[in-house]
């Protein structure tokens, strides 16, 4: 204990130093850390995104797996012609003549005989210069006698060159004299699913064979007296026509068609390398046909830019189908190779729509064996399809947003803490990039005035930049790898919003905020073509990093 | 900031001060050479103290040490004398943090130690039953400089924030020991010393690996590594709500051996060189075991991820908390904590030391020695001491040394060993710039005038503090004053090597059947 005494009486008699601190006692020295936090991370590669992408009307061009714009329109679709229902009417009256009424006078009443005469109804179709066949589809067939002799007839009719059910036609009528005359009777048959078949295509008719079987009651015919017959078809629809159709014009179209894609791109900002117009030609007839075109015009604000050159003159003709119920189908793509002046000068005016008129023609290089069906139909589908391989500079995006950063940005550090001990905000931007596109942002801090108060960066040369990526300008524009990216860019960029910055737009009633951003792909000051695959994307990470200064001194 | 806004909390002071004071603990180095103190053969194996002995209950030997490269508040203050208010300095706070930062605190006392020689006196036999306490924190420098330099500073961007020197360890046992030193020859002697040792408590933590990542480009955040922590001996290991006092002194199952072993090479009167090696053994702890780990994982934030961007138009407006928790439920998935009550081992550290001493001079009473000391800890660091030996006679002995523990500041030692009679008071610290303190006055001010003072006093700049204190019963005492005030020494023999516990008085050539032993003021034939 006496030891522990000495021991503490000795510490209390070596105090060397004495400090008094109290609220007041000033500090020295810098607490200057940087603090960072990671805010997020998106990764947006094309592939990833394909609902976006439809949406957008932008799919893969599965020859070159390159990502292209595709609006897609349609020209016309409509029967090459025709053809109208038959209304055809054919009648004749066998007149007796004196012998003829002398013998039938002098017949005893029950004896009976039979006449067989033959005629031949004229069918004519003016679309055709030769018919071999006809499918009937609807209507039918109505056969009327009329006698005016005293007698008692059974008329049998039978049309060799119609197929009902893959029989000729035949009609039997009986008349029954009960002493008034004239003695009438009438049949229908329906001619559904009917064919008829010409013996000349050239030529037309239709061959009825009669025999009239006759009975004599005893009474006197007077010379004069007739059998009237009329034979007609009604509302009768040909499905099919089979034979040869005239060279003709069958009739004009026209068709206008906006690009929404371009609206509101200011000439001269995008250069489409390789657009391309693919028209699809459908032809379910059996005949040929040519389209006659008047004009191929882009509109811009009212100009027209026509379209001329050997893909616009040698357009094809249309193929006719091979047989009832195939489709023949004739592409045709109108590209730069083969326009003057070409597609890319075209779209380089940036038009809001096109314009395609013309007419249709039938066997435009001559009369040839055609079918023609009710259901046969011709279209003129296309697209418009811009590859995207080309180039874009200075595409800007602007957008205003309200909020009132002067009170956030005063509302954001709470006492102790103050702006006065926040040296800097870093927002880092870290993009690792394989598009071949860039961009520069910006954004304009105004009050509510709409004074622009500052700016993150400098107006001159602060924009900052998301690198593109290094495209391949190696060999041809036309090899596979041209205008890719070969060397993805990554590039930290920061927006550094420093305290001047801040406590000048605390004391200054910001309210707005104008982001503006404007893309630009690779080397496109020199007309450098890039191009987009679904593979590419970019990896976007966004940090913050808050650098204290921190004041311990007011 | 604002710091005005801020008060100063007594609290707080209190803390520091607490962090900054304490005394006592490792055995004194300084104390080395002094073989007038019993104690010092706990460093020094192969040595034997110049009498046998018996340590008075709970004070035979008695150590505490605390250290702390931790908190050190005078370091941070300045105040040019006749200024009325001291100076705080941030960079000398940051300054501070540099390197390690450390709290520990070490108790060992002994409940009963005592030691004599054998009948021929070539060997000298101790044993000793102590109750050792350490606890240790230690805090990772890049934790420490943190508020400092945040996360995000540009030499961090390159690196890593490590926090893997992240340690915590308490351990409480009890050894048993036995020592035997023999003396071959006139040159060579050894010491043995065997300990078992009964663990009462453990708690600690290991195979930490922890750092923390940011990535320069992106700020995302990465960390990676693991932790694991072993607790023994404690209620809670269990989950037993309470532990009888008396059930926590006796526990068993906690056991362990430990040894020592030394070898004394005096290739002449003067010179004198020793090599020991200390601490082989290890400790099981098996009772009241608790385990809990967690694996190597590398995890990284992002922040907010968004695979599909069509996703976040359909977010609702709960969605940003739903978020953080599924991120909170991954890291926790991630670091989960395994726990499981397995029995382990704490291995002891070996620690290698070697020593040179030179007699300086020597006359009728007093002696001088000079010695060197250095020591391998075990953890890396190197401790090293040189020290002035000097008796003034037989009753009173002094050491002055100079040297480096655990490879930290340099400081100066000092020890005294006062023969009272039959008693021998021992008092050493390697560290007596301990006694350097300094007064913080802090003033409550109110209304401009000062209202109120509150006065702490803490030790200035030390980083360890450490007392050793001992008081034993010398065997012989009587006989050995009473004979040397009444003879007069030959001339070339020192008083001390008079001094036997079976007759102190007599000549070593009164001894037939003594062996020399080397140790200054040891007996000697």
């Amino acid at each position: 204990m006496v030891v522990f005494s000495g021991f503490i009486l000795f510490l209390n008699s070596c105090i060397r130093e004495e400090f008094n601190i109290n609220e007041d006692s000033p500090i020295v020295g810098d607490i200057q850390p940087s603090w960072g936090l990671p805010l997020g991370q998106i990764e947006l590669t094309f592939n990833d995104h394909w609902d976006l992408l439809d949406s957008l009307q932008i799919e893969v061009n599965e020859s070159d797996g390159m990502l292209q714009y595709v609006q897609p329109f349609d020209v016309f679709s409509s029967a090459p012609l025709s053809l109208e229902p038959l209304q055809e009417s054919f009648s004749f009256s066998w007149i007796l003549d004196e012998s003829s009424a002398d013998v039938l006078s002098a017949l005893p009443e029950g004896v009976n005989g039979t006449y067989e005469t033959s005629t031949q109804w004229n069918w004519g179709l003016i679309e055709m210069s030769a018919v071999d066949s006809l499918w009937i589809g609807s209507g039918n067939w109505v056969t009327q006698v009329s006698s005016q002799l005293p007698m008692d007839l059974e008329a049998k009719l039978v049309a060799s060159n119609i197929l009902l059910d893959g029989e000729p036609l035949e009609t039997i009528l009986t008349l029954n004299y009960t002493g008034t005359l004239p003695v009438t009777a009438s049949q229908s048959l329906s001619l559904v699913d009917g064919t008829v078949l010409f013996l000349d295509p050239s030529n037309p008719i239709v061959s009825m064979d009669w025999e009239v079987e006759w009975m004599s009651n005893g009474s006197p015919i007077n010379v004069g007296e007739a059998l009237a017959v009329e034979v007609s078809i009604s509302e009768t629809a040909v499905e099919g026509a089979f034979g040869e159709f005239a060279e003709s014009v069958a009739w004009s179209f026209e068709m206008g068609q906006p690009i929404p894609v371009l609206e509101g791109i200011s000439t001269g900002l995008v250069h489409f390398a390789d657009p391309q117009i693919h028209l699809w030609m459908l032809n379910s007839s059996g005949i040929p046909v040519g389209i006659q075109w008047d004009e191929l015009a882009f509109y811009s604000e009212g100009n027209a830019a026509y379209l001329s050159g050997s893909d616009w003159t040698g357009f094809p003709v249309i193929e006719a189908a091979l047989n009832p119920g195939d489709d023949a189908v004739t592409t045709h793509v109108i590209d730069n190779s083969g326009t003057t002046p070409t597609l890319s000068e075209i779209l380089d005016a940036m038009p809001d729509s096109m314009q395609l008129s013309g007419a249709v023609s039938i066997n435009p290089e001559g009369t040839t064996d055609n079918f023609l069906l009710s259901t046969s139909r011709i279209a003129l589908e296309g697209e418009m399809r811009l590859p995207m391989n080309g180039w874009a500079s200075a595409i800007q995006w602007t957008d205003t947003i309200d909020v009132s950063i002067s009170e956030a940005l005063e509302e954001a550090l709470n006492p102790p803490l103050d702006w006065q001990d926040v040296d800097s905000v870093t927002i880092r931007f870290r993009c690792e990039n394989t598009l071949p596109v860039g961009v520069r942002v910006q954004a304009y801090f105004l009050n509510g005035q709409g004074e622009v108060l500052d700016s993150i960066g400098d107006h001159s040369n602060g924009w900052r930049l998301i690198e593109p990526g290094v495209v391949s300008s190696m060999g041809q524009p036309n090899d596979p790898n041209y205008g890719r990216v070969t060397v993805p860019a990554a590039r930290n960029i920061d927006w550094v919003f420093d305290r001047e910055m801040a406590q000048d737009l605390v004391g200054q009633d910001c309210q707005q905020v104008i982001i503006r951003a404007m893309l630009e792909t690779t080397d496109a000051s020199s007309n450098q073509d890039v191009r987009f695959y679904p593979e590419d994307g970019l990896r976007l990470n966004l940090g913050l990093r808050i650098d204290f200064d921190l004041n311990w001194n007011p | 900031m604002n710091m005005r806004a801020m008060s100063i909390s007594p609290a707080l002071l209190g803390f520091l001060f607490l962090c900054s004071s304490g005394l006592l603990a490792q055995d004194a180095h300084t104390a080395l050479f002094m073989d007038l103190a019993p104690q010092h053969t706990r460093l020094h194996l192969a040595s034997r103290p110049s009498n046998g002995y018996l340590g008075m209950p709970l004070l035979g030997n008695l150590r505490i040490e605390m250290g702390n490269s931790l908190v050190h508040p005078v370091q941070w203050l300045s105040q040019v004398s006749g200024e009325s208010e001291a100076t705080f300095n941030l960079d000398a706070v940051r300054q501070s943090f540099s390197d390690r930062n450390d709290l520990s605190m070490d108790f060992q006392w002994d409940w009963l130690n005592a030691g004599g020689f054998s009948a021929n006196r070539r060997s000298f036999w101790s044993v000793a039953v102590s109750e050792h306490i350490q606890s240790r924190i230690e805090l990772p420098e890049d934790l420490m400089r943190l508020p400092f330099t945040g996360n995000a500073s540009a030499a961090l961007m390159a690196s890593s924030l490590d926090f893997s020197s992240f340690q915590f360890q308490f351990s409480h046992r009890r050894e048993f020991a036995a020592s035997w030193q023999y003396e071959w020859n006139d040159k060579i002697s050894s010491g043995l010393r065997v300990a078992y040792l009964q663990g009462l408590s453990y708690a600690g933590t290991r195979d930490n690996s922890t750092h923390w990542t940011i990535n320069p480009d992106t700020y995302a955040w990465g960390v990676e590594g693991g932790l694991a922590m072993d607790v023994a001996g404690w209620p809670m290991a269990n989950f037993e709500d309470s532990k009888e006092v008396s059930d926590y002194f006796n526990t068993k199952g906690n056991r362990g051996v430990s040894a020592a072993i030394a070898l004394q090479f005096k290739p002449s009167e003067k010179w004198n060189g020793f090599i020991q090696i200390a601490d082989l053994g290890k400790l099981n702890w098996s009772s009241d075991v608790q385990n809990w780990s967690i694996a190597d994982t590398t995890m990284v934030f992002s922040g907010l991820v968004v695979d599909d961007t069509e996703a976040l138009d359909a977010w609702p407006s709960d969605s940003l908390e739903n978020w953080l928790e599924s991120i909170g439920a991954a890291w926790e998935q991630a670091f989960a904590v395994d726990s499981s009550s397995s029995s382990f081992s704490q291995i002891l550290l070996p620690k290698m030391s070697v020593g040179v001493s030179w007699q300086a001079f020597k006359t009728q009473r007093q002696e001088g020695t000079v010695g060197a000391w250095a020591r391998s800890d075990g953890q890396g660091y190197w401790d090293w001491r040189l020290s002035y030996n000097h008796r003034f006679n037989e009753w009173v002995g002094l050491a002055f040394s100079h040297g480096v523990n655990q490879s930290r500041k340099s400081t100066f030692g000092l020890a005294l060993c006062l023969n009272a009679g039959p008693l021998a008071m021992f008092v050493a610290t390697d560290h007596i710039g301990f006694s350097k303190w300094t007064r913080i006055v802090v003033e409550q001010m109110k209304e401009g005038a000062i209202a109120s003072e509150e006065e702490f006093i803490v030790p200035n700049q030390s980083h360890a503090m450490q007392l050793q204190a001992g008081l034993t019963w010398r065997f012989g005492w009587r006989k050995a004053s009473s004979k040397h005030q009444k003879s007069n020494p030959a001339p070339n023999q020192s008083v001390f090597k008079g001094s036997s516990t079976r007759n102190p008085g007599m000549d070593s050539r009164e001894h037939p059947g003594a062996v020399p032993c080397n140790a200054p003021g040891s007996w000697k034939d």
